[in-house]
């Protein structure tokens, strides 16, 4: 097969990309968010390291501790991000895939291949990232760079308080925008293999079957088949509309099915997100039991050798003789080693440091070479900069929520108005038949109705649920109740049916201006 | 020579797995033509008429039997096979046209070549054109013409590769009687010229007693 081969089918393939503009455009915007959404959460790792390694130095445990967290944090969204791009493109894809399907069964039948078709996919596929994938890439670094501005200036006031001290005389934390290589091959190769397996399923399908069965898309649809029967209570409610409305509702499933789907995703992430974020700023505040915490002394030996408690308790009250200290005694355990910390409020640092030294010298003795160490620092480092970082988590984590939102509501659209073109012709019968506008109009309205309620009845629950996973896994380790993100739920409920019902006006106002032929023949 | 020959070909629509109810579409077809033959199908509607034509084409898999192509059973074949097969030696007219709703009138009668790879006869394809009254709307897209000029595209579409086969599904159902004679001396010309064999559906008395022989179809099976 050479290139000649195929040029009928790329002619094919860009003049319908041509032809439904608005579904194109939509699934460019759908990839251009995605990848832009990839880079940028890429991108604020890279910078969170940087800024923890600048002003921690890069040996530091507590650097290291710090920029775990960071990718930690960085994992859990970049992965809820990819399952979502997945799951979105494949959607904007699914929409029309009926659609698809008839045309390569049209191409089939007169004599297209397999490798053909396949080369029809790919071809879409790559030159809707070649649109959507560079734009996105721009917009994700100009969301890190705005991002890292704003976070920047936020750490101007914690500077300039000079609240932080860090390793080797740092005293500002700075959060900059760093651009990275392989932040930006993640996003590309993510969003490229997300939309060619996207497109590649009603390709699939397709050459599955039959030409004259892909023409005739009859794939069994248990739906169709039996008759469709409507409570009493719908008719009551709804009228003849929403008998007519609710059987078109039953018929169609597949064709809801992608509304619904990027709806429940929507409200899924949403609440999870929400709740995550909120969790985030009460840990932020559990995080810092000691909020004057400025220097500390730590002892460190063998777990067989670790400090009896009347031994540490004496420290304790010694030190805490300082003027105006006050202690605060921890001992925990690691690998094998054991640690007693005191960690001191005080406003001479320098002074109750050397303090400690001779305190820990003179209770314990001068430290001999393997067994233990004892230690004094300055501990001020570690409460402010985990403030900061938890600040930055916090403004990445409602930012993460609201471009994620925006992604969904894009979503929906697009397959709203995909779904309203391709039943144009049903929709113009109906007119032709006698529906008025008004009668129309109510017919969608309940069309929308059930499509909201549908998503809302699956994505309430599985968010709840992953909410609940992200509590047990995520922040176990730090202790505060499990409150029921009822705001977000709220929120997602008014949302869903402000975005559906939007999204139809917006769809069925081209339809209702077409009259009954134009609209036949399409 | 039987160019054309089915044995014992079934199609079943439906069933148990389905859960739909059974309909015998074709139901033992036994069937030969000769090479060079013009032969029309008659029956009823509904009754397996263009079913057994996709089948003749390769286009849908029967639930048994065989079809035979030149001594060569299609079914035998891998899909890609039986694709570039159909699109070398048989053309086809849809009784729906099937044409592809984003391409000119020209470039989807130029479509069968052009996905073979192979190059078009220009002066052919513009003598099919002019002679289906279709040349001031070689630019037109499907959905600017009519029915009977979408019918017309399907039939140049049909013929512009030179097909040995040509399987036309009610090709004058859309035409006036005059446009009807004028495509049945087309595929006459064609016919002759090219010593293709052509199996055409119709409703038509008039037009089904042009053919060499006329078949005809009732509940699946031949009646005659
Ligand atoms: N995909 C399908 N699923 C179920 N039944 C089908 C399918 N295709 C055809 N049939 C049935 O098979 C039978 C034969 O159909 P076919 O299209 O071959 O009729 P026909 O003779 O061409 O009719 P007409 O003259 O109206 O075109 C009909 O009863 C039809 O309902
Ligand atoms: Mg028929």
């Amino acid at each position: 097969m050479t290139g000649s081969h195929d040029r009928a089918i790329r002619r094919v393939t860009r003049r319908s990309l041509k032809q439904n503009r608005s579904h194109t455009l939509f699934t460019v915007l759908a990839i251009t968010l995605s990848a832009a959404m990839i880079s940028a959460v890429c991108g604020f790792a890279a910078s969170g390291r940087q800024m923890v390694f600048d002003f921690l130095g890069q040996d530091v445990m507590e650097a290291q501790l710090y920029s775990a967290t960071v990718y930690t944090v960085a994992a859990v969204f970049g992965a809820i991000l990819v399952a979502t791009s997945i799951i979105i493109a494949s959607n904007a894809f699914r929409a029309s895939a009926g659609e698809r399907t008839r045309q390569f069964g049209l191409l089939g039948a007169v004599g297209a291949t397999r490798k053909q078709i396949s080369a029809a996919v790919v071809y879409e596929g790559v030159f809707l990232c070649a649109l959507g994938i560079p734009l996105g890439l721009l917009v994700g670094n100009a969301i890190h760079l705005a991002g890292a501005g704003i976070v920047d200036a936020l750490f101007g006031e914690v500077n300039a308080a000079r609240m932080v001290h860090g390793a080797n005389g740092a005293s500002e934390l700075h959060f900059i925008y760093v651009f990275s290589w392989p932040a930006t091959a993640l996003a590309v190769v993510v969003s490229f293999a997300t939309v060619l397996i996207s497109a590649w399923l009603p390709a699939r399908q397709a050459s599955r079957v039959s030409p004259i069965d892909a023409i005739r898309q009859t794939r069994p649809s248990p739906a169709s088949a039996q008759s469709v029967q409507l409570s009493p209570l719908t008719r009551r409610l709804f009228g003849c509309e929403g008998g007519l409305a609710a059987k078109y509702a039953k018929r169609h499933r597949r064709s809801y099915r992608a509304t619904v789907t990027a709806l429940a995703i929507s409200v899924i992430l949403f609440i999870a997100v929400s709740f995550f974020a909120s969790g985030m700023e009460r840990s932020m505040a559990a995080a810092l039991p000691y909020a004057g915490v400025t220097a500390g002394a730590e002892y460190i030996a063998a777990e067989d050798r670790r400090l009896p408690p009347p031994v540490s308790a004496r420290v304790a009250d010694r030190l805490a003789e300082y003027p105006g200290a006050v202690i605060h005694l921890e001992e925990t355990t690691e690998d094998g080693q054991a640690l007693t910390v005191w960690l001191a409020e005080t406003d001479d640092v320098a002074g109750f440091r050397a303090y400690a030294r001779s305190v820990l010298d003179q209770v314990i003795g001068a430290p001999s070479a393997g067994e233990y160490r004892l230690n004094t620092y300055d501990a001020s480092q570690i409460t402010a900069g985990q403030r900061a970082i938890m600040l930055a988590v916090r403004l990445f984590a409602y930012g993460f929520v609201a471009l994620l939102t925006l992604i969904a509501v894009t979503n929906v659209i697009s397959t709203v108005v995909t779904n309203l073109r391709l039943r144009q012709r049903e929709f113009a019968l109906l007119r032709g038949i006698g529906m008025s506008k008004r009668n129309f109009s109510r017919m969608l309205g309940y069309e929308s109705l059930l499509s909201s309620a549908r998503a809302l009845l699956y994505g309430i629950p599985l968010g709840s649920a992953l909410a609940y996973i992200l509590y047990k896994g995520f922040m176990g380790s730090v202790e505060f109740g499990f409150a029921y993100p009822w705001t977000a739920v709220g929120i997602s409920v008014l949302g869903v049916l402000v975005i559906v019902f939007a999204a139809t006006w917006i769809a069925q106002g081209r339809i209702r201006r077409l009259n009954v032929i134009e609209a036949l023949q399409e | 020579m039987n160019i054309l020959r089915t044995a014992d070909l079934k199609k079943h629509y439906g069933g148990p797995p389905s859960g739909a109810a059974l309909v015998r579409a074709l139901d033992g077809v036994d069937l030969a033509v000769e090479q060079g033959e013009f032969v029309s199908v008659v029956g009823s509607s509904g009754s397996g008429k263009s079913t057994l034509l996709h089948m003749l084409g390769g286009l849908d898999r029967p639930t048994a039997g065989s079809v035979e192509i030149s001594g060569q059973p299609i079914f035998a074949m891998r899909d890609d096979e039986l694709t570039i097969f159909r699109r070398r030696h048989i053309g086809f007219v849809f009784q729906s046209y099937n044409l592809v709703p984003v391409l000119t009138v020209e470039e989807n009668i130029r479509l069968p070549l052009e996905l073979d790879g192979s190059e078009p006869d220009g002066p052919f394809i513009s003598q099919v054109i002019d002679l289906l009254g279709l040349s001031d709307r070689r630019r037109s897209l499907p959905n600017q013409l009519s029915g009977g000029q979408q019918q017309r595209v399907a039939i140049a579409r049909a013929l512009a590769a030179k097909p040995a086969i040509v399987l036309a599904d009610e090709p004058t159902g859309n035409l006036d009687s005059r446009g009807g004679l004028d495509v049945m001396g087309l595929l006459k010309i064609s016919g002759e010229r090219f010593g293709q064999t052509i199996v055409l559906i119709t409703h038509n008395p008039q037009i089904a007693q042009m053919a060499d022989r006329i078949i005809r179809i009732e509940d699946g099976r031949i009646a005659s």
